[in-house]
């Protein structure tokens, strides 16, 4: 509708052989050309809003059609807090922890394989997440909005990071904060642009430890932590799709 | 080229407005999906469905939890105490009577607002299950994957079947502004599921059912295992830290002044016109067991009352729907705090409540062993409605019915010359409205 009435118009008509558009927008009055210009910008934002609103729609029919999923129901039948529980542990405590260059942890296999399963399954479409300005989509967690089985799913997931996974993790780098605890975020999803070889983590000030899981891509159910300190995670053979990233902060304010 | 310009921007303008009602609409859909799937979500989390209450288990995987629905049922209740307080007076010499009575008001002032609030109530309806009591009063509600061969269509089980103390259920009060209105509010939800509740123990309770709409098809249950293809259970009645569950109870006499026919006719009054009777009641509790009389000269207040006007009348001989129709035709209904006076359920908005209360019943109210006492202290900070287990019980009742209520403390032996004086300014307030 917005191009019929520009060429209406005649703003979008075809330019008259030999004259650029250039030549063609000098000619025209100053003050036809800031109208122009104020009216392209209001399209642009039109534009914006339109997808914005397409954002929305596509996140009712995501909800809508994503219960009656008889796969991802079985999943979830299969979830199973203390099992679950003692598989974390046990990677964690399995890793071996490296300090040169960096003092870093890289757990395998982190997530029990039904769980991995059932938030593969379950995974929000990319309409519930946030586009970044570097390309990057994040979904925080717990979300605020997603399907119901990703909600439950997710809410699963958060609770072992912060109860299970985020203690293990702090107790295997309890020297880097030596004067008090340190607490794990829930942190976020994060898909990554499909030329995204590294997992970019998202360091940010009073952070003493930063870890990525790799979901999808790289190498599927690792997660990497590592002293904030040390910037990017490490390259991955293969490009890295989705991830989940959170930081341990201190539980205290500094002495 | 200027004014096909002007043309365009007209047109992009009306976009513009157009777009935006549009993502409205989409945010608000969006809000009450956002709503709804996190309820669902909570039901169906991983290590058990979170509930707004205790004294319920559900045992069933995630993805079956994910059948259950959670109803909002009736409508929120917001009521400003202070509008429907009366006279007030406080005639004991006992200081410690007079202490908690001061204390009270004090805590009643320091609320954050004057509003009474209560929250709808809420329903969970479960597929195939099966239902049973444990020995500590849990509801054990176990998902099955099939229907069984020999499950109910569908049953119903009001929270006072399973979380309620034996000899509450024996108090009529209790019956009926606790029990009742939540078989009223699964009657709404469920017309045609069966019932279950505790044994019978009083000749009121199957009246109550008659109220709720349930005669007939209810089921005295000693918690023995029940399998049904629906189960339709009452969860939480609302009620904001204490009180009474306001928008079941104002649900069900809502209810029952419409179904009235005298009522109807009144309907669109102001509560105070939309009063129907000028009958003066006093609730004599002569019947009441000794240790609950509350007052040591009953006969003689009745006389006070007597002389204004007042009929005594002994709940105990009155037909529990003769109650009914003498609270409905009353102007004025007075008595010693008790469960009598509950009937006040029944009276139009408008009416008033005249409560007396000893130091004996002060003293029972402030009994630390007791659920109600936190009020002696107040503790709490919360919500007003919190208060109404306390002396104020009937206040913040009568409120909820958008009725007036007058308040006397006094010795057991009350004090006449003081009762009368308070009546009589009691009784100019009920002329001049």
């Amino acid at each position: 509708m917005i191009a019929r009435l520009l060429r209406a118009a005649g703003l979008l008509a075809a330019s008259p052989a030999g004259r650029s558009p250039e030549q063609k927008a000098a000619e025209r009055p100053a003050a036809q050309r800031q109208q122009i210009r104020e009216l392209a910008r209001e399209v642009s934002n039109l534009t914006s809003r339109l997808q914005h609103l397409e954002r929305g729609l596509d996140q009712l029919r995501a909800l809508r059609t994503a219960e009656d999923d008889p796969h991802a129901r079985s999943l979830l039948a299969a979830l199973d807090p203390a099992r679950a529980t003692r598989h974390v542990r046990d990677a964690v405590a399995g890793a071996v922890r490296q300090d040169d260059p960096v003092p870093q942890l890289i757990v395998r296999d982190v997530w029990p394989p039904e769980l991995i399963a059932a938030m593969l399954a379950t995974m929000p479409a990319p309409a519930f997440f946030q586009s970044a300005p570097d390309g990057r989509e994040i979904l925080r967690l717990p979300p605020r909005l997603a399907p119901t089985p990703a909600m439950v799913v997710l809410a699963f997931a958060v609770d072992l990071v912060r109860d299970v996974l985020g203690p293990a993790l702090a107790a295997r780098f309890v020297d880097l904060w030596p004067d008090g605890g340190l607490s794990a975020s829930a942190g976020a999803l994060v898909r990554h642009p499909p030329d995204d070889a590294t997992m970019a983590a998202d360091h940010r000030p009073g952070h003493i430890l930063t870890t990525v899981i790799d979901l999808q891509g790289g190498v599927p159910n690792r997660a990497v932590a590592r002293s904030s300190t040390a910037g990017v995670m490490p390259h991955s053979a293969e490009p890295v799709l989705l991830t989940w990233e959170f930081a341990h902060y201190p539980s205290d304010p500094a002495p | 080229v200027l004014d096909e310009l002007d043309v365009l921007r007209t047109s992009l303008d009306e976009l513009q407005l157009s777009l935006a009602d549009r993502q409205q609409a989409l945010d608000d859909l969006l809000s009450s999906e956002r709503a709804a799937v996190r309820e669902q979500a909570a039901l169906a989390a991983v290590g058990g469905a979170r509930l707004l209450v205790d004294l319920i288990d559900i045992d069933g995987h995630p993805a079956q939890r994910l059948g259950i629905r959670r109803r909002r049922v009736g409508a929120p209740v917001e009521r400003r105490l202070g509008h429907w307080i009366g006279v007030t007076r406080c005639a004991t010499p006992a200081v410690d009577v007079r202490e908690m009575w001061a204390r009270l008001i004090e805590t009643e002032r320091n609320r954050p607002d004057d509003s009474l609030r209560g929250r709808p109530s809420t329903v969970l309806e479960i597929p195939d299950a099966v239902v049973a009591l444990d020995h500590g009063g849990t509801l054990r509600v176990t998902m099955e994957e099939e229907p069984r061969a020999d499950a109910a269509d569908a049953i119903a089980i009001p929270r006072c079947t399973y979380g309620l103390p034996s000899r509450k259920l024996r108090n009529f009060g209790h019956w009926l502004v606790d029990c009742v209105p939540q078989i009223d509010v699964l009657t709404a939800v469920d017309p045609s599921a069966t019932i279950l509740v505790a044994p019978f123990q009083k000749p009121f309770q199957p009246w109550g059912l008659t109220l709720a709409r349930a005669a007939g098809r209810s089921i005295e249950w000693d918690g023995r295992p029940i399998a049904a293809r629906r189960v339709v259970l009452f969860e939480s009645d609302g009620r904001t830290g204490g009180g009474r569950p306001l928008s079941a109870l104002t649900g069900l006499r809502e209810r029952l002044l419409r179904d009235d026919d005298a009522w109807r006719t009144r309907a669109g009054r102001s509560p105070q016109a939309a009063a129907r009777g000028d009958r003066r009641l006093y609730v004599t509790r002569r019947d009441a067991r000794n240790r609950r009389k509350w007052v040591s000269n009953e006969e003689a207040i009745e006389a006070v009352f007597a002389r204004r006007g007042f009929e005594i009348v002994s709940m105990a001989d009155v037909p529990f729907d003769d109650q009914a129709r003498l609270f409905r035709e009353a102007k004025v209904v007075a008595g010693v705090s008790g469960a009598g006076l509950t009937d006040l359920l029944f009276s139009p908005p408008g009416t008033h409540a005249i409560v007396l209360i000893s130091d004996s019943l002060m003293r029972w109210y402030a009994d630390d062993r007791g659920a109600r006492s936190f009020w002696v202290d107040g503790r709490r900070g919360g919500d007003l409605a919190e208060l109404g287990d306390s002396p104020r019980f009937y206040t913040h009742l009568a409120a909820a019915f958008e009725q007036y209520c007058h308040t006397f403390v006094g010795a057991d032996a009350m004090p006449l010359e003081p009762l009368a004086a308070f009546l009589d300014e009691a009784l100019a307030r009920v002329d001049a409205a």
